[in-house]
């Protein structure tokens, strides 16, 4: 073979390839329009026991956790721009996260806020006083959690008893 | 009398085959066998005769199922021995990734000496087996003639007393061939014993103070080269040309014909009347050339078979 | 022991560095180092701990992969190619040899390793703080990263003096994943009602090497202290069993005939 014509560029294959990505790219926007409804009703988790999660992340949960918590906010961030919005996964999510990483206090913080909050959150002061407990026992040095704690009996469950002793 | 280099002792050799690896196939048979020092000794015998079984076994690489040897005084199972010690084997293969010198020095080191003279060794070695000008090509790149030229510069290259050549010449072109042949020389000169295993005749013929013969796993005979492979040439090969325009005379009508050129077989005693014919009718003679046996000719004599023997025992215990 | 092992150490380098795929890997290590930064501002306020947990997690998970990648082979390709045939004819013991096998490997491991944390020190750098009293727990984390990479090696020259590579690679990650799950294995064993099961699981739980032990990637991406004691606990772990399992190898490689 000559050197010439080792050397030449198959251009007819590049200009094939890089129209079939185009095409692909068309074609693919096309799909998500369509489905953009049906994503949006349905972002699971596939996985929903913390336990198992923690297990089958062969010790890097504390990776994990960072990336569950990525997950958190992205999550709150695009119900927020949603009409009717639907905080349903925000407990399962941070359940996840504190679970996989115990020490990660923003993520109570967070919780204690937007699990308690009505409009704009998930409207469950329960859970959120539950979130900030666990936090609380994970990391008994942490004051801050235990003034989370205190907003959240004194503003949100009005019990004012609790938060004397807290 | 000195220690002799190399002393083995019905050593055998056993290997497991079949799916279960239950039968056992046996691959040497109570080799008993005892070399000189300095004496240059042939391995001779077919593909799957055992010969690299027993160099295998020599060098520690494989461990014998009954059977003592020893090299230099010292047991095969002794590491010490190595020292003593340089091998070829058949096929050889090198990191790759090395280059050829590279590959010396690496060897070289497990010999005490100093850079200085590792260095000088390695360059002296190099140039010996022909390899200097590729001394800096990795060996991936290499001919198999060329990879069989490191092969015995790294067998040589400690000034070992005691060599094991496995199949040396294989894989080499005539000129590499004599140049082996002359390093065996070079190392006999030297006083160190070689033992070479070939299935070529002739080199042994040319080279070795002693030969073995070993066929399907068994030793058949030893002794000096016209002792075993005495030659009883069976035929005269004549190769010759007609000038123009002449035919064959009839009396000739046995040569068989190859391009322009005739080849005629006659027995040893009708040799030269046949050539006082060709003279006769102005021939021009090429060559004129004893047909020898093959090994396998010898081996069907000497053991009194039909059939020559073996089927590659080692191809299959692999 | 000689200097032998060495001399077999500093080839197996040689090669390793020589091997084009280690370089493919170092750069894979150092790229997730860099998205580590990416991930660190879009995740609100854990900026420092992204970064800390990817870069670790990096270093272990590509550590790994290069320790059983190479580790598999490094017996089983010098039989399978007969380079093995020139070399044992030397003064060399078979232990000698596959000591000086895993040396080479360990040793590209601490420079790979090395490679990656430097990496990861500049991501640090870069993303515009300078290093605080914490940061200096992320060395000890990396050097216990070290120790499992040498527990796995040692696993996998293990297994590559008798069995292909693949088979080797799925035992090593077999037995390292049972490493990890070994206190849970244990748990089990102690919640289970028949004795069998009990003893069972004991065995396993003490046989199979702890790799929980070595784990401080969270700890130490929080700024947490680890306790010297452990330092010490786990150096000597890890010395002991890469001890048992040479030896092992040794035994098995030691009469083995080589085709």
């Amino acid at each position: 073979m000559s050197r010439s014509a080792a050397n030449r560029v198959p251009w007819s294959a590049l200009v094939a390839i890089l129209l079939l990505f185009g095409a692909i790219a068309v074609l693919q926007s096309r799909i998500d329009a369509q489905t953009r409804d049906f994503a949006a009703q349905k972002q699971e988790l596939f996985l929903s026991s913390p336990t198992a999660i923690q297990k089958l992340s062969l010790g890097y949960d504390s990776l994990l956790g960072d990336i569950y918590w990525t997950r958190v906010v992205q999550y709150y961030g695009s119900r927020l721009n949603e009409s009717h919005r639907n905080f349903d996964l925000l407990w399962p999510l941070l359940n996840i996260t504190t679970t996989l990483d115990p020490k990660l206090i923003v993520a109570y913080r967070f919780g204690a806020i937007f699990l308690s909050e009505q409009d704009l959150g998930a409207d469950r002061t329960d859970l959120a006083v539950k979130l900030v407990q666990r936090g609380i026992q994970a990391n008994p040095d942490n004051w801050r959690l235990d003034g989370d704690l205190g907003f959240l009996y004194y503003w949100r469950l009005k019990d004012y008893p609790v938060r004397r002793h807290g | 009398m000195s220690t002799p280099a190399i002393e083995i002792a019905a050593l055998t050799k056993d290997y497991p085959v079949g799916f279960w690896r239950k039968r056992m196939r046996r691959s040497l048979d109570n080799l008993t066998l005892e070399v000189a020092d300095g004496e240059v000794f042939g391995f001779l015998g077919p593909n799957g005769a055992g010969k690299t079984t027993t160099l295998k076994l020599l060098t520690g690489l494989i461990f014998p199922t009954s059977g003592t040897a020893r090299v230099r005084g010292r047991s095969i199972d002794d590491v010490r021995m190595h020292r003593e010690i340089g091998y070829l084997p058949e096929q050889p293969y090198f990191y790759d990734y090395l280059t050829a010198r590279e590959l010396l020095d690496y060897y070289a080191r497990f010999s005490n000496y100093s850079a200085t003279e590792r260095r000088a060794r390695v360059e002296r070695f190099l140039g010996l087996v022909g390899l200097a000008s590729a001394a800096d090509v990795q060996l991936r790149k290499f001919s198999k003639g060329m990879l069989q030229r490191a092969g015995i510069a790294q067998a040589i290259l400690h000034d070992p007393p005691v060599v094991f050549l496995d199949e040396p010449m294989s894989g080499l072109d005539p000129i590499g061939r004599r140049e082996v042949r002359d390093i065996i020389h070079d190392l006999k000169r030297q006083g160190r014993t070689v033992f070479f295993s070939t299935h070529i005749l002739s080199d042994a013929e040319m080279l070795c103070d002693r030969v073995a013969v070993l066929a399907a796993g068994k030793l058949q005979g030893v002794g000096a080269p016209n002792e075993i492979v005495s030659i009883e040439v069976a035929a005269m090969e004549i190769f010759f040309e007609m000038p123009e325009g002449r035919a064959l005379p009839a009396a000739l009508s046995r040569a068989e014909a190859i391009g322009a050129r005739h080849r005629l077989e006659v027995p040893e005693a009708e040799l030269y009347c046949t050539l006082d014919k060709l003279r006769e009718c102005e021939a021009r003679i090429l060559s004129v050339s004893p047909v020898r046996p093959t090994l396998e000719d010898y081996f069907i004599r000497m053991v009194g078979k039909e059939k020559a023997p073996v089927h590659a025992l080692e191809g299959m215990a692999r | 022991m000689s200097a032998m092992p060495g001399i077999v150490a500093i080839n197996t380098f040689r090669e390793a560095v020589r091997d084009r795929v280690l370089y493919n890997l170092v750069l894979f290590a150092l790229m997730m180092i860099g998205a580590a930064i990416l991930v660190g501002q879009i995740s609100i306020g854990i900026e420092r701990l992204v970064i800390v947990n990817l870069g670790l997690s990096a270093i272990s998970i590509f550590g790994l992969v290069m320790a059983i990648f190479i580790g598999v082979g490094l017996v089983y390709k010098e039989m399978e190619k007969r380079t093995l045939y020139t070399l044992l004819a030397k003064p060399i013991r078979r232990s000698e040899f596959l000591v000086g096998k895993y040396g080479g490997l360990l040793l590209t491991l601490v420079v790979n390793t090395s490679f990656m944390a430097l990496g990861l020190a500049a991501a640090l750098y870069y993303v515009g703080r300078p290093f605080v009293h914490a940061d200096a727990w992320i060395p000890v984390a990396i050097y216990f990263i070290l120790l499992q990479l040498a527990l796995v090696t040692a696993l996998a020259l293990f297994f590559s003096c008798f069995s292909s590579p693949m088979l080797s690679a799925l035992f090593t990650l077999g037995i390292y994943v049972t490493g990890v799950f070994g206190s849970d294995i244990r748990e089990f064993g102690e919640f289970a009602k028949s004795p069998p099961i009990k003893v069972a699981t004991r065995i396993v739980y003490y046989v199979v090497p702890n790799f929980h032990n070595f784990n401080v990637i969270g700890v130490v991406a929080h700024g947490e202290a680890i306790p010297v004691s452990l330092i010490w606990q786990n150096t000597l772990y890890a010395v002991l069993y890469v001890t048992l399992v040479l030896v092992a190898a040794s035994a098995v490689f030691a009469r083995r005939n080589l085709k």
